[in-house]
């Protein structure tokens, strides 16, 4: 997956600005599962998540007037979710990690499942606890990476930060997870 | 070796990468996105004006079915109006006996038969107030003065000389300004003072204080009477004697004339005059008195 913005989005978003909702439902349709995913495992919580996804795209609907078509709609919607989340930590700073996205990755599969599959949905699960627990802004910078597949400069632009800090935090980011997962992946 | 770095520089693990990919999208909440599809819409639609919202509102109420009872109500509404905005120097003035019986009625009690209102008690008169003081004034006044009048008639038919004659003749001349002080103290509180520092107030105060329950209890004349302005001529005694004073002074002069006192029925004449001079002495009469006095 790469992280390129389609043309069409831009059109779409000046599209529903002018009043057409079809224009703004293809745009949602487009984007609305990455970004949940992004937000859920920011989060760490399905409910979280879905909480801090209805505010970032209310917040663009409230701000519609502020885009620019100079930059990428995917951009634009990112920065909103950053400072969405950030707001989100500032309220949920002692937040318990709960394990409803355990819950969610044990839905029964009606297929047996093979050994190989088994031990892929336990390495899936092992992941989702080492993401939380690492820091807000070392998850934010590996999710950024992995999720959108942002390069350097983009996360910095996004988080505000040098390239050196992103840099630093995807870092420790992963070698975390991997003392998480048991240092198979050295 | 799974590690690596990105192009630009960034650390890149393959494997954790691959296991995060591998992870399973979360479902959307379908209310979720019915909520923000329809705030998207909302936010985007174009502002339905005032009017068109009062004019969706009214909608209904241009159908046919609905328009001969607004109709029917509108004509009742201004009925009502025009009622309640009539004068009331329109209505008909409130029966007392209707309304005592309807409020009777509405006790649960029993009519009771129409009863007269009380008259109003008559305007108590004050008999200090200054019209009437003027006129039960210018009653004593009168009333003085023909009482002085009658004694000065009496003294004149027994008198037998001239002397005899002035002396009777002084009272009446007294009489007169008591009369007028008499007035001034009925008009105003400070004419005994005034009439004092003329004529004395030994003199002044029996005068004045003689007739006064008279005034006080004078009956008071009607309002119409009351109301009239009394001017300074009304005040003034009339200059037409009495015709019982015209007799007297007629069997005094006779009786002078016949005694063969001309002189002194001239001079009773003379006073006669000065008191009344509208008075018109008979000519029969007024050649006996001017005639020339023999010697």
């Amino acid at each position: 997956m790469t992280f390129t913005t389609l043309p069409d989005d831009t059109l779409l978003m000046l599209a529903w600005r002018d009043g057409d909702e079809a224009a703004f439902a293809a745009l949602y349709r487009q984007h609305k599962q990455r970004l949940l995913r992004f937000l859920v495992h920011s989060t760490g919580s399905a409910a979280s998540g879905e909480e801090v996804f209805q505010e970032v795209w209310l917040t663009l609907i409230r701000q519609r007037e502020r885009y620019r078509t100079e930059a990428k709609f995917s951009t634009w919607l990112l920065e909103i979710a950053h400072s969405r989340l950030v707001d989100w930590y500032r309220r949920n700073q002692r937040h318990q990690w709960d394990h409803d996205l355990s819950a969610a990755a044990n839905i029964p599969d009606h297929c047996p499942l093979p050994e190989a599959q088994a031990a892929n949905r336990q390495l899936q699960q092992q992941l989702s606890d080492c993401l939380r627990q690492l820091p807000p802004e070392q998850r934010e910078a590996f999710l950024f990476k992995e999720e959108y597949d942002l390069g350097l400069s983009e996360i910095a632009a996004l988080t505000g930060r040098s390239a050196e800090a992103v840099k630093s935090r995807v870092r420790y980011a992963i070698n975390k997870l991997r003392q998480c997962l048991g240092g198979d992946h050295e | 070796m799974n590690k690596t770095e990105m192009d630009d520089g960034l650390p890149h693990d393959a494997m954790l990468s691959a296991i995060y990919r591998s992870l399973p999208d979360p479902a959307v909440n379908p209310q979720l996105d019915a909520a923000i599809l329809l705030a998207a819409k909302q936010a985007v639609q174009p502002p339905v004006s005032r009017f068109a919202r009062l004019r969706a509102w009214f909608a209904p109420c241009w159908q046919p079915r609905y328009v001969s009872t607004f109709a029917s109500i509108a004509v009742v509404c201004l009925a009502a109006l025009l009622m309640l905005n009539r004068p009331t120097a329109e209505l008909a003035a409130p029966q007392p006996e209707v309304i005592s019986a309807g409020l009777d009625q509405g006790a649960g009690l029993a009519a009771p038969a129409a009863k007269p209102l009380p008259q109003p008690a008559p305007p108590e008169i004050k008999p200090h107030s200054p019209l009437d003081s003027l006129a039960a004034a210018k009653k004593v006044a009168r009333d003085v003065q023909q009482n002085a009048k009658a004694k000065h008639s009496e003294r004149l038919a027994s008198a037998d000389s001239t002397k005899d004659a002035k002396e009777a003749l002084a009272p009446a001349e007294r009489a007169k300004p008591q009369t007028e002080s008499l007035r001034l103290a009925s008009v105003m509180p400070a004419a005994p003072a005034l009439a004092g520092n003329k004529m004395g107030a030994e003199t002044a105060a029996p005068v004045v204080s003689a007739p006064a329950p008279a005034v006080i209890q004078a009956a008071p004349k009607p309002a119409l009477a009351r109301s009239k302005v009394i001017s300074e001529a009304d005040l003034q005694t009339p200059a037409v004697p009495t015709a019982d004073e015209v007799k007297k002074f007629t069997e005094a002069i006779n009786e002078l004339l016949k005694n063969d006192k001309q002189a002194a029925a001239q001079q009773a004449w003379q006073r006669w005059h000065e008191q009344y001079p509208d008075y018109i002495l008979p000519d029969e009469l007024k050649q006996k008195i001017q005639r020339p006095i023999s010697r």
